[in-house]
């Protein structure tokens, strides 16, 4: 990686200290009435009410964590995405991914495997598995003569997802009485979150982020055109297979805790796009920081604005990120987009 | 500047992990047999609780609870499918009862995660069912001879309805659970409704189906005396062109029901929902 320079750096500070401020004020909201004296003494230990400290260390926290690290993974694969293809509309599940992992869900709630695994939900895990199988089925569909084509990749990324959510629109035909739950998780949401899940995501995320932002150069190169990237002497097929793989990954991580949380992964990229610009140098770590801070803006707003129940996260991001994306885009310069 | 970053991810991973750690002695909470602090998301459930006299035990409901009429002191956690954690802890109940497929797996898993007691079996189908759940509730709630009592008694009740029926020619039935553009629905054979109908003395036309799954075409071959159902449902069914030759239409044997009493499975689905669908059959 070359080095970042002094005005990306305090950019980054800057994000950070906003993190860490949502962070603080998020840990104080929630349904549940804490008072802010009893958030500071769960952090530190002291003895007190032990299910307001079960509330914020074991239901707050990981929910911080987890909506943090979810965010990092979409907003970085929508990045890669838009920038492996050179297409705006390009977010993390256009590879099938979304679907798959849709798929997984419904089977498993069909076959009714409500049972664990390693300690975690089967469900879940059937949500990873598929995910990243429905992944490699566009991947291998998508080669034309033997070459990853764009097109090939588009194309069959569009039916493939077609033809498995048709199979769960005949599960759905099939299983009236568990249309609410099955529908609901695929509209995504961090309750439920453990830290468990969490120890299991976060490292090979924060790797899978490190990753794509170590090939800054590439994708600068990838920007250009094919043609240009590989006259500089890129290995463009292989860079394009390992982008995929470490995207699928970071998506089918992020289905696991989640379930599919949808336009984070789109208006993130584009948003740091427009402020800072499209040097992915600074874009892919910007793009990280910034979809952990909205994504864990998003999940407060979500558990804390009702008294009572939740709103699925999925719905506050397009709510919330909507207005706010139009806003910025009616003031963008045109260099500053993809 | 690469300190910085690398700084940033060493921090984020320290505070997963450090906490990951205080999560897991929270997790290994005190397992009563009896439970004394009950949270129950199920509408259905609830009303089994209160019926064998284990509301007291109940500290917390979901926005879908409205029965019995003590529940209105009762504080709630939510909706049944996305209730709120936090509330739900707050409340510190020693159990909590859903229903498989009415709310979000992943929030029942995450509260059982929390060394809370979870309990969420798929619904009864049947009457037969209904006992079993009023029985396992008993169970929990240590209310076992209640329970076994409330079971006795609704037993006989079916016994009383089965003998006053005998001798009258049974009265087809269809139970609509939903119809028009998302598909035909009905009490099915594997139901619990299924038995209501039975045990009033009706015949449900749609005995030989499962899974909730009937069909327009079915309806119309069979013609039945009476369709029940939610107000809503019937309105749709008095709505659809195609239903209008069916004999109950045309004789406006179209009955509104109270959703509420034939959705659940309960001791009032038995006792409430016989003696109402006996009347409308007279």
């Amino acid at each position: 990686m070359k080095k970042i320079s002094g005005k990306t750096g305090y950019i980054m500070l800057a994000l950070f200290i906003l993190w860490l401020l949502c962070a603080v004020v998020s840990l104080t909201m929630g349904t549940a009435q804490v008072t802010v004296k009893e958030v500071i003494s769960a952090l530190l230990g002291q003895p007190g009410d032990p299910a307001f400290r079960t509330i914020i260390m074991d239901v707050r926290l990981p929910r911080i964590i987890a909506a943090t690290v979810v965010g990092m993974a979409l907003a970085t694969s929508g990045t890669a995405m838009q920038a492996l293809f050179r297409n705006p509309m390009a977010d993390p599940f256009i590879l099938g991914t979304s679907s798959g992992a849709a798929l997984g869900i419904a089977v498993g709630m069909v076959l009714g495997i409500f049972s664990g695994m390693l300690g975690f939900g089967l469900i879940s895990i059937m949500g990873f598995i598929f995910a990243l199988g429905a992944t490699m089925l566009v991947m291998v569909l998508g080669r034309i003569s033997g070459r990853m084509s764009n097109t090939g990749i588009l194309l069959a990324g569009i039916v493939v997802s077609s033809f498995l959510l048709s199979i769960i629109s005949l599960l759905y035909v099939f299983n009236h009485d568990k249309i609410a739950s099955i529908y609901l998780w695929t509209m995504g949401g961090f309750n439920g979150v453990s830290w468990d899940k969490i120890q299991l995501i976060t490292l090979p995320i924060l790797a899978g982020v490190v990753f794509l932002s170590l090939k800054a150069r590439e994708f600068n190169a990838i920007v250009m055109g094919e043609e240009y990237a590989a006259g500089i002497g890129m290995n463009v097929e292989g860079f394009k297979k390992s982008t995929m793989i470490v995207t699928a990954m970071l998506v089918a991580f992020s289905v696991f805790v989640s379930g599919i949380i949808g336009f984070v992964g789109i208006i993130v990229p584009h948003l740091m796009r427009m402020v800072f610009g499209v040097d992915h140098k600074k874009m892919i770590l910007l793009s990280a920081m910034g979809g952990g801070i909205f994504l864990l803006v998003c999940d407060t707003i979500s558990r804390a604005l009702l008294q009572n129940g939740e709103i699925p996260v999925g719905i506050v991001t397009s709510l919330c990120g909507a207005p706010f994306f139009l806003l910025i885009l009616r003031r963008t310069k045109p260099e500053n987009m993809l | 500047m690469k300190k910085i970053i690398v700084g940033v991810l060493i921090l984020i991973l320290a505070l997963a992990s450090f906490s990951g750690c205080a999560a897991s002695k929270a997790a290994a909470g005190p397992e009563t047999a009896i439970a004394k602090r009950i949270i129950s998301l199920s509408p259905a459930d609830m009303e089994i609780l209160y019926a064998i006299g284990a509301g007291d035990s109940v500290v917390g409901k979901s926005d879908y609870c409205d029965y019995p009429s003590a529940l209105s002191k009762v504080e709630s956690v939510g909706e049944s499918l996305l209730p709120s954690t936090e509330k739900i802890v707050a409340l510190k109940p020693d159990l909590v009862i859903a229903e498989q497929g009415l709310t979000d797996q992943d929030t029942l898993d995450g509260i059982a995660k929390l060394g809370i007691k979870v309990l969420s079996p798929a619904p009864p189908k049947s009457i037969e069912g209904i006992y079993d759940k009023i029985k396992s509730l008993g169970e929990v709630s240590g209310k076992n001879s209640e329970a076994e009592k409330l079971i006795a008694d609704l037993k006989q009740f079916i016994v009383n309805q089965e003998k006053s029926n005998q001798g009258k020619i049974a009265k087809s039935i269809y139970y609509v659970i939903d119809t028009g553009e998302y598909g035909e629905f009905a009490a099915t054979g594997d139901t619990f409704i299924n038995g209501i109908i039975t045990a009033a003395g009706g015949d449900n036309i749609a005995k030989g189906a499962t899974g909730w799954m009937f069909s327009p075409e079915l309806l119309i071959a069979a013609d039945p005396d009476f369709i029940i159902g939610s107000k809503l449902n019937i309105s749709k069914v008095r709505a659809n062109s195609s239903y209008a030759s069916l004999k109950a239409v045309k004789e406006n044997h179209l009955v509104v029901v109270d959703e509420n009493i034939f959705s659940r499975p309960t001791p009032r689905a038995i006792k409430e929902g016989i003696v109402i669908l006996r009347d409308i059959l007279k």
